[in-house]
């Protein structure tokens, strides 16, 4: 595209400052969205990689609609001829008999799997979903650079591209002209469900994801929610009786389709990989019975090779009878002595492939040092067969704003198709790459929307022109009460919680250092007399207290009294050092986490409130002003929180994930409660002291004003107890906390009123209405006779906690026992050594 | 290549048994233990089992024709017992010494074109367990010297295997690979076969694995010890017909110097054992420790 054609949609009036904004807005759009691409390891980056923010330039690249369609014809040609060379390879293998396909690269090509053969039922396609790698030439030729067929991403982040875009240029957006996508979308729901094996009423679609850690995990989840699909794990899936069924807490579903995101040999460790944990035991089988459909099957990564290039006009003309529409980037498979010397000749000019994936990463030619080219030449030379010379693309440059202005970039496209009625339809739409650096490849970094503007204005396409922002109906509200989904919602709950109470804690530390002067904000600490003695007193309490409760030691916990810098480092890292064990941040990071895994059942809107929290600590860990940075990031990570919460009550369904969720908040605020009472009361301290941690303690618990206006102004351990204990009114208190969690109990499918979580929230009951009998303040003792007050412990106050601690944690454990255990990983039974006879 | 009439009867008793420390809530297994029909091989009886009883069982044939039984075990247990129980009558093949006098490198998939080699070209390349390296091409060239006869050449490079490698149980596993079977000199039949399968792929020839049984004389003066027998692997090697037409295919046994007779059974074909183990599967277990042992018996009738 150039900027005549921005012109045509009206983008080319855009300034500088207004095409920067618009960046920005769609930067700040996706990152409201969580949308993340986790790259995959590389070299020098062992383990697995952060997920990174999906980039996305705001220009869309405009294609011309009778442009499109030529495309589209040849796209859809392309797929029709892979799908028959699957079915030829898999079922007769008459190309190879005949030659059409040289047997080698057929049998040496890793995506070839022996145990598909004869698998498939018939008349089920085995590419449902496919996409195809695209660059259109200098000169407006299209070519074909790679196949995608064996769990093709990026539906997810074209989708979500669109609808930033039009969010970013709503206007350009109405007026263009250009083809929805959610048209597709419906289609491809309605292609999965049409290709479930039985006429079954409403068959059941699983999307099945390596999990959250994956390179497109995003991708995965953001597709099974707007489909309606449940994203499940393998193992949240079992084969029983030669179908496939999917554990939703005690029942065993069936399942009609799986749409896989994982890679066909890591599907099945019965009969592939069998050292997977990603698959299920017995799929292939299930297949090969007919009862399930997998989009896409077993063994389709073979037509992945790009060695296969070469060959496909050929074999166009045998088996659709028609010549190829759309060509392929010249490639020269080095398994034919002619190619080998051409790539051995033009190395440096080459895009070097393997010919399967197991071979390893490809090399660019043209950015290889003398060294890796002798290395290339002989790794080829030992191996012709295993190698795959491309043409390297010259894609046409597209316009792409940058931070001064307009520059030009080279962009590839990947298209989407779906098996509909013996041919294929294609997405009208793309997922642009483009360079993000001049002189570098196309590739995840920077993507576009692409748009395709309908061909006649007014005419009979003139229903699929998008308009209002698009929307997929999704055929039901369809959450799978897996395992690991019910135990992503019990500690999404717990970890807002934790995260509020602690981010509480701190917010009462800093109202209270700055009660007394030691103002946070980088003075020395002055002394104002003994109020202040005692208030500064109160602050190292307070700051131990919080060391205490998140376990993160040595932080606080040492003797008194520290310096303000000291504080606002131990502050700042609790809130910014996700690495450190305990901290705001890693419960932030876990919230987060926690949030991704069960992406298919939250509204967006969670992920709006976690893109600010995640604000708030960018902007703490870049501010100068740390006084004022620390309260302010506090203030904001707790209004994200409290947003969390109004999402929970408000917004969500009161299904028994919910009731999980719920239980979960509930045991971490009862948790949070009974560790601060403990460690800001457990010890004795002087009467002035303590008026000051009774107040920051009803601070944090959200009591101050019932305390007041029930206590007037009192400022006793007593009454602050009565409040934040037995009250079952109170609802910050641990009563209301244990009711909380009982009626979750009464909510939750499958326990027995005499199992052990029934049990044992009748024991958690007890303990509290025990202590509502007897003050909990007045007995105390002082280890080794010191008579100090300082040293004086509340027995029953330490006792009660500790039960309470005890019997809280025994729950959790208890409901992950009864709702989230995963069976065993599934292990290889030992494999027998042919012994033999001589 | 079978073409003499049954001239031994056999029941083949093969068990194995898995024992864990802990408990198996589920089993599942792929079973590849049912004698092929053949020309020369006619199966009249086969059972297969499991104990505790499969909850789920299906038999599907591969490319080769090779038959799998899927099982699924769902009764808990901590012993899995997996019973194949088949009667069968075994010919020696015949020979065919036109065939066997062509010269070798006439015999090679590539030598004679894609059109009526191409599926055999699977054969002739490296495959995940047997590797293709120059060091067995090395050792088999002394073999096949240009134009000797195919069948000489073969039969010479198993006899060598035979004297140069030492048949030593429990020093090489499932997964040793050819090199190291040639660096050490030693293993079992798998790994002999294996290494036969990478001289004769190296020099592009196609060879496929044989899994099967083999029946044992017991030692002079002693019974028949029930049992003892064992699974067996040997391979075969691709001839074409020297008439033209589809090709034979000669079976040799490195591990006992010979040509296959009528004391082989054959299970099946493979590119090497990863294609056809007789038993493979998952479980899921906390179990930490597992023991198998495997019983095959194959009595003369």
């Amino acid at each position: 595209m150039t900027v005549e054609h921005l012109d045509a949609i009206g983008l080319a009036g855009l300034d500088a400052t207004e095409l920067r904004t618009a960046r920005g807005l769609a930067a700040q759009l996706l990152a409201n969205d969580g949308v993340t691409y986790t790259p995959p390891p590389g070299a020098g980056t062992p383990g697995s990689s952060r997920a990174r923010r999906w980039r996305l330039d705001p220009l869309p690249e405009v294609v011309d609609g009778s442009e499109w369609r030529r495309l589209e014809r040849g796209v859809v040609q392309r797929l029709e001829l892979l799908e028959e060379v699957l079915a030829d390879l898999y079922g007769p293998r008459r190309l190879v008999r005949e030659g059409l396909i040289p047997a080698e690269l057929l049998w040496r090509h890793d995506g070839y799997l022996r145990p598909a053969w004869g698998a498939q039922p018939p008349r089920t396609p085995r590419l449902l979903i496919a996409a195809t790698d695209l660059a259109r030439g200098p000169g407006g030729q299209w070519q074909v650079f790679g196949d995608r067929t064996q769990a093709p991403s990026g539906l997810g982040y074209a989708m979500e591209n669109r609808r930033v875009i039009a969010r970013v240029l709503p206007d350009v957006y109405r007026e263009a002209g250009l083809r929805r996508l959610s048209t597709f979308f419906n289609q491809l729901r309605d292609a999965v469900v049409d290709v479930a094996p039985r006429a079954v009423e409403d068959p059941r679609v699983v999307v099945l994801t390596p999990g959250r850690h994956s390179e497109t995990a995003f991708d995965h989840a953001f597709i099974a929610s707007l489909l309606g699909f449940p994203l499940v794990t393998g193992s949240d899936l079992t084969t029983r009786d030669g179908r496939v069924f999917m554990r939703e807490l005690d029942a065993l579903r069936p399942v009609d389709v799986v749409i896989r995101r994982v890679d066909d040999t890591w599907c099945d460790p019965l009969e592939l990989r069998p050292e997977s944990e990603l698959g299920v035991p017995g799929l292939l089988e299930t297949v090969r019975r007919g009862s399930v459909v997998l989009a896409n099957s077993f063994g389709v990564g073979v037509v992945e090779s790009p060695a296969l290039h070469p060959l496909l006009p050929r074999l166009a003309e045998t088996l659709l009878d028609e010549s190829l529409r759309v060509p392929s980037a010249e490639a020269w498979w080095c398994g034919q002595p002619g190619n080998l010397s051409h790539v051995l000749a033009n190395l440096d000019q080459l895009v070097l492939r393997p010919l399967s994936r197991s071979g390893g990463r490809g090399a660019y030619g043209p950015t290889l040092s003398r060294d890796q080219l002798d290395d290339w030449r002989r790794r080829i030379q030992a191996d012709p067969g295993g190698y795959v010379g491309q043409a390297v693309l010259e894609p046409a440059t597209t316009p792409v704003v940058s931070s001064n202005g307009i520059t030009e970039r080279p962009m590839t496209f990947r298209t989407f198709a779906i098996a509909r009625q013996g041919s294929y339809a294609l997405m009208p739409g793309a997922l642009g790459a483009v360079a993000p650096d001049p002189g570098s490849v196309p590739g995840v970094a920077l993507s576009k929307d692409v748009w395709v503007r309908i061909e006649s204005p007014g005419g009979a396409d003139r229903e699929a022109i998008a308009v209002s922002p698009e929307h997929v109906v999704a055929r039901r509200a369809s959450v799978a009460m897996v395992p690991r989904a019910l135990e992503g919602l019990f500690w999404l709950g717990r970890y807002s919680e934790r995260a509020e109470d602690e981010v509480r804690m701190v917010l009462a530390l800093l109202a209270l250092a700055q009660d007394f002067s030691l103002s946070l904000g980088g003075g020395s600490m002055v002394d104002t007399g003994s109020t202040g003695n005692a208030g500064s007193q109160a602050v190292d309490a307070l700051a131990e207290a919080l060391t205490h409760v998140t376990g993160t030691y040595p932080g606080m916990a040492g003797p008194g009294p520290r310096s303000t810098a000291d504080l606002q480092d131990n502050l700042a890292s609790l809130l910014l050092d996700g690495s450190r064990a305990g901290s705001i941040a890693q419960s932030l990071d876990a919230l987060r986490g926690a949030a991704s895994s069960v992406r298919d059942q939250l509204s967006d809107d969670v992920f709006l409130v976690l893109a600010s929290v995640e604000g708030a600590t960018t902007a703490l860990s870049a501010s100068n002003d740390r006084s004022h940075a620390l309260r302010e990031c506090a203030a904001q990570v707790l209004s994200g929180m409290l947003a969390l919460a109004g999402i929970y009550a408000e917004n969500m369904i009161r299904d028994v994930g919910w009731q999980l969720l719920d239980l979960g908040r509930a045991l971490e605020r009862a948790l949070q409660t009974a560790a601060q009472l403990r460690y800001l009361f457990g010890a004795e301290h002087s009467p002035a002291v303590e008026a000051h941690l009774v107040t920051a303690c009803l601070t944090t618990n959200e009591s101050v004003l019932t305390h007041r206006r029930r206590y007037g102004g009192s400022q006793q351990v007593e009454t602050m107890l009565d409040l934040l204990v037995g009250d079952r009114d109170n609802p910050r208190s641990i009563a209301f906390q244990v009711h909380r969690l009982r009626t979750a109990l009464e909510h939750l499918p499958g326990l027995s009123r005499t199992g052990r979580l029934w049990r044992l929230g009748d024991e958690l009951a007890e303990v509290v209405e025990a202590a509502k009998e007897h003050s909990l303040v007045v007995a105390t003792n002082a280890p080794g006779g010191d008579e100090t007050l300082f040293a004086r412990t509340r027995v029953e106050l330490d006792a009660l906690t500790d039960q309470l601690d005890l019997r809280l944690r025994a729950i959790s454990d208890a409901v992950a026992d009864q709702f989230f255990a995963a069976p065993p990983a599934p292990r290889p039974l030992g494999v027998l050594r042919i012994g033999g006879a001589r | 290549m079978r073409a003499n009439a049954p001239s031994r009867r056999y029941r083949v008793t093969h068990h194995t048994t898995y024992s864990y420390d802990d408990e198996v809530t589920d089993s599942y297994g792929m079973v590849c233990t049912r004698p092929r029909d053949l020309p020369g091989q006619e199966v009249t009886e086969y059972e297969l089992w499991t104990d505790p009883g499969h909850a789920d069982l299906g038999t599907h044939r591969d490319v080769e024709g090779n038959e799998f039984t899927y099982f699924h075990v769902t009764e808990p247990h901590e012993q899995l017992r997996v019973s194949a129980v088949s009667v069968v009558a075994v010919s020696t093949p015949s020979r065919d010494s036109g065939a066997e006098g062509q010269p070798w490198e006439q015999c090679r998939p590539a030598f004679l074109g894609a059109a009526q080699a191409a599926l055999l070209g699977e054969y002739a390349l490296g495959s995940p367990l047997v590797d293709v390296l120059e060091e067995a091409r090395a050792y088999a060239g002394s073999s096949f010297p240009p134009g000797r006869g195919i069948g000489a050449g073969v039969l010479e490079l198993a006899h060598r295997i035979h004297a140069d490698f030492e048949y030593q149980p429990g020093t090489t596993t499932v997964t040793t690979r050819v090199a190291d079977v040639l660096r050490n000199r030693r293993g079992v039949c798998q790994d002999f076969a294996h290494l036969m399968l990478a001289c004769l792929r190296s020099l592009g020839l196609a060879a496929r694995y044989v899994s099967g049984y083999l029946a044992t004389d017991p030692a002079s003066g002693q019974s028949r010890v029930v049992g003892a027998d064992a699974t067996h692997a040997w391979l075969e090697v691709w001839l074409p017909a020297p008439g033209g037409g589809e090709g034979i295919w000669l079976p040799v046994d490195p591990t006992n110097d010979c040509v296959v007779t009528d004391r082989h059974v054959t299970v099946a074909y493979g590119r090497d054992y990863g294609d056809v183990p007789p038993v493979k599967g998952v479980i899921f277990t906390d179990a930490t420790k597992s023991t198998m042992t495997v019983s095959v018996d194959v009595a003369p009738i």
